[in-house]
């Protein structure tokens, strides 16, 4: 057979014949012609060795892996294991199964939104609960303690040119000049009641003026103010009626108040709003 | 495409050696349902042949490709239909992928390989003799046909070993059924040449 020949065509040609069944093993065919050849090519077709058949349990592995119903999977069947086997001779054998790495297979993939997300066990639930339990308590102390503040100086601050502080007059020149808010004096002014209702408007109206340099009490103020304006029919008169009342000498700003006179309001009395307002 | 030609016709042009015989319908059905111990009777069958094929044209993973090989045939198992030849046939051509693809990937990253085990550290079973002298005769067959050509070499192997006939070998290889006997005749001749000297002593300790 020299390698000029041209290509065995057809079945029906005899070398062709001859060429498959060296290739395919028939049995009759006549070894004698390629002798060495074909007792090559048989011991190529021999049995199995014991280390071709090592790893059957690494592909029954690999099976039950990919062949495992859906149904067992989810159900309570065993999770399917890897099994990692070494390449040690005669290990996986049916009758020598050697020494094989179970490892637990993962759970099987799926969407992460899709997961049931496990019970938390009741301690877990009490952590849980005292926590939230904790920042709403933090929430309410920080309202309050925030409310608190800007009902307090927040509220003062509030109003430009309030007149915690009033420039003495000629009259009370001795009283202290401090400009910060709620220490206008050195000594505390009496604080208004509000048994205010049953007073004289003289009193009324001193109450009235207490409120510039202590405003604490709105609902006392919001009393007095509303007797003051049935009094001076309105609550934009409160302030001349009051004038009227006091005189100069009770007057906050007294006469010598920088705005005094020099905003005249309607009728020609002095309006609150314009008092302060500047 | 021409293997899915092939496998369309129900591997008719298939004379490919018939191991599990008239059973294989039943084998593969009851494997492709799940059953464990059939899947283990086809791959008791092929395995073996399969092994020898990659020793011969990859000897440094051929297990490793035979084991990723495995794993691709039985993720495609509910889908194959065919008989015993055509499935033979997708075996070896799968093999063959993954062949392909360990030898692209050793080019982009070649590796340096340990040094071998000698002989002291393999662990010895009581057998160890027998087993060594068995394998002789196949393992001197199997180092005179990795001394071919590769093209010849695969040729050979898949005629002999994994029992394909020329048609379906012509498939794998994406060459003419003529051109397929051409390698394999030349193969021979070759093979005829280098057992001049060397020999295939067999089981018996006869040289051929």
């Amino acid at each position: 057979m020299p390698d000029s020949l041209p290509p065995i065509q057809g079945p029906a040609s005899q070398p062709g014949r001859d060429l498959d069944a060296l290739l395919s093993g028939e049995a009759g065919y006549p070894t004698v012609v390629l002798g060495p050849v074909a007792g090559a090519l048989d011991a190529l077709r021999a049995a199995p060795a014991p280390d071709e058949l090592d790893g059957e349990a690494a592909a029954r592995a690999a099976f039950r892996l990919f062949m495992l119903p859906e149904p067992e999977l989810a159900g309570g069947a065993p999770a399917p294991v890897s099994v990692l086997q070494a390449a040690v001779a005669g290990e996986g054998r049916p009758d020598r199964p050697g020494a094989t790495v179970v490892l637990p297979m993962a759970a099987p993939a799926g969407p992460r939104h899709a997961r049931p997300r496990p019970p938390l066990p009741w301690p877990g639930r009490w952590q849980v609960m005292t926590a939230v339990c904790g920042a709403a308590a933090a929430v309410i102390v920080c309202v309050a303690a925030l409310a608190g503040a800007f009902s307090g100086p927040a509220g003062q601050q509030a109003r430009p040119g309030h007149p915690s502080s009033p420039q003495p007059t000629s009259t009370s020149s001795k009283r202290p000049t401090s400009s910060v808010l709620g220490t206008a004096t050195a000594h505390p002014a009496p604080r208004p009641s509000a048994s205010g209702r049953a007073a004289s408007p003289e009193a009324l109206c001193h109450e009235y003026m207490q409120f510039f340099t202590h405003p604490e009490s709105r609902s006392t103020e919001d009393a007095v103010v509303k007797q003051l304006s049935g009094l001076a029919g309105g609550w934009t008169h409160i302030m001349g009626y009051c004038a009227k009342q006091l005189g100069a000498e009770g007057f906050p700003g007294g006469a010598g108040a920088p705005d005094s006179g020099h905003q005249p309001g309607h009728g020609g009395r002095s309006e609150p709003a314009m008092w302060w307002g500047h | 495409m021409c293997l899915d030609l092939w496998l369309r016709e129900g591997g008719q042009c298939a004379d490919t050696q018939h191991v599990v015989g008239d059973d294989f319908e039943r084998v593969l059905a009851d494997a492709q349902g799940g059953n464990e111990d059939q899947f283990a009777v086809l791959w008791r069958d092929a395995n073996p042949a399969l092994l020898r094929y990659l020793r011969v044209l990859a000897p440094d993973a051929a297990e490793d490709i035979a084991a990723e090989t495995w794993v691709h045939v039985v993720r495609g198992l509910t889908r194959f239909t065919g008989d015993e030849a055509a499935w033979r046939a997708w075996l070896f051509t799968t093999a063959r992928r993954r062949l392909l693809d360990q030898a692209r990937l050793r080019r982009r990253h070649p590796a340096e390989p340990l040094d071998e085990i000698t002989l002291a550290e393999v662990p010895r079973t009581p057998d160890t003799a027998q087993i060594v002298l068995d394998r002789l005769a196949t393992e001197t067959a199997m180092a005179l046909v990795a001394q071919l050509p590769p093209l010849q070499a695969d040729v050979i192997m898949l005629r002999v070993v994994a029992g394909l006939d020329t048609d379906a070998v012509a498939c794998i290889l994406g060459k003419t059924p003529g051109n397929v006997r051409v390698m394999a005749h030349r193969g021979l001749r070759r093979l005829e040449t280098l057992l001049g000297p060397a020999g295939v002593t067999s089981r018996a300790g006869v040289t051929l």
